[in-house]
């Protein structure tokens, strides 16, 4: 945790580290999610790099929504 | 002028084989993180059969922790899947107790002076277990779904009450949403055990070179020793959170193979 001597700094708390944790993982996943499909697919029909795009662009969107959904 | 050395904050995750085994080309050694696995399954079935062993109407000190903890996780199923939900009781239960002891017991102090792949090993903080426990619940959801439901698990990934155009365009994220849920799942709890071992490993070892540097020098590792005595604490409840969180989050997933159609 960051400044031990620190009296104004924010306490560990486990509720906003379980929060930041939540919210991080699901946007990466989403992410992760949509650009490995799109490349699967991209690596499938030869046509590298377009799928990869929509899959990055649509990984976001679905991790966003992830994001909404569970804050 | 201290023979300390501290240890990388990473040794502690160095995958190291105890007893090697091979079947073919297939490496099957059992290893520090297979070791500790057994031994979180091993200590919590003879803690049920402790628990249960002599049940009285009137529990005894072990059967009311295990009452308590088999009720928490039943009102939890209950509560989110609702009276469809008993039958995945064990396995939520035992994904429960399973995450716990793991997260716990990964945080005992390693005795000192034992060889390296016999330390404490928490293995929750690799990805590869965390996403085998996701995807075992994802695949459950998707086969208990389309069981239950049919064709009509499909709903899920259509909102209701859309314009007909965003349609493909939404079906689209949603799947991609649903898809990546294992690996959110996975990447939180490993996460959270990564970060808390690195950060602790990393305050201990601040206290250990301040120690080396010897003189005056010395008193500054008071401070990095409270840190790592604070720490140590939030990582318990971060091991019991986790294991909560990833227990609610499969009851939840779950609860959506169950009510697929009524959406």
């Amino acid at each position: 945790m960051r400044g031990e001597d620190d009296p104004e700094a924010p306490k560990p708390s486990g509720a906003a580290w379980g929060k930041a944790m939540r919210a991080s993982s699901e946007l990466l996943a989403g992410i992760f999610v949509g650009s490995l499909l799109g490349l699967g697919l991209d690596r499938l029909l030869g046509s590298e790099p377009w799928f990869l795009l929509a899959g990055i662009g649509l990984g976001f969107a679905a991790g966003l929504r992830n994001l909404s959904r569970s804050l | 002028m201290y023979g300390f050395r501290a240890a990388g904050p990473m040794e502690q995750f160095e995958i190291l084989p105890i007893v090697d085994l091979h079947l073919g080309s297939i490496n099957i050694s059992l290893t520090n993180s297979a070791l500790w696995m057994l031994i979180g399954t091993g200590a919590i079935i003879v803690f049920f059969f402790a628990a249960t062993r002599r049940a009285a109407l009137i529990p005894g000190r072990l059967q009311s922790v295990a009452e308590v903890l088999y009720e928490f996780v039943a009102d939890l199923v209950r509560d989110t899947i609702g009276p469809e939900g008993r039958k995945f009781f064990p396995y939520v239960f035992t994904l429960f107790m399973w995450i716990l002891v793991s997260n716990l017991f990964g945080l005992f102090p390693s005795f000192p002076g034992i060889p390296h792949a016999l330390h404490t090993f928490t293995p929750t903080s690799h990805l590869i277990v965390t996403l085998a426990l996701a995807m075992l619940t994802i695949s459950i959801v998707i086969v208990y779904g389309f069981y239950k439901n049919g064709l009509g698990f499909f709903k899920l990934f259509a909102p209701s009450g859309l314009p007909l155009w965003l349609m493909p365009l939404l079906v689209l994220i949603e799947v991609i949403s649903f898809l990546s849920r294992p690996l959110s799942l996975a990447i939180r709890l490993f996460a959270n055990m990564f970060a808390g071992h690195v950060i602790l490993k990393l305050f201990a070892g601040f206290v250990v070179s301040l120690l080396g540097a010897g003189g005056a020098v010395m008193l500054f590792g008071i401070a990095p020793f409270f840190g790592a005595v604070a720490v140590t604490a939030l990582e318990f409840l971060v091991a019991a959170l986790q294991a909560y969180v990833f227990a609610v989050l499969t009851c939840i997933y779950l609860n959506d193979a169950v009510h697929a159609a009524d959406h």
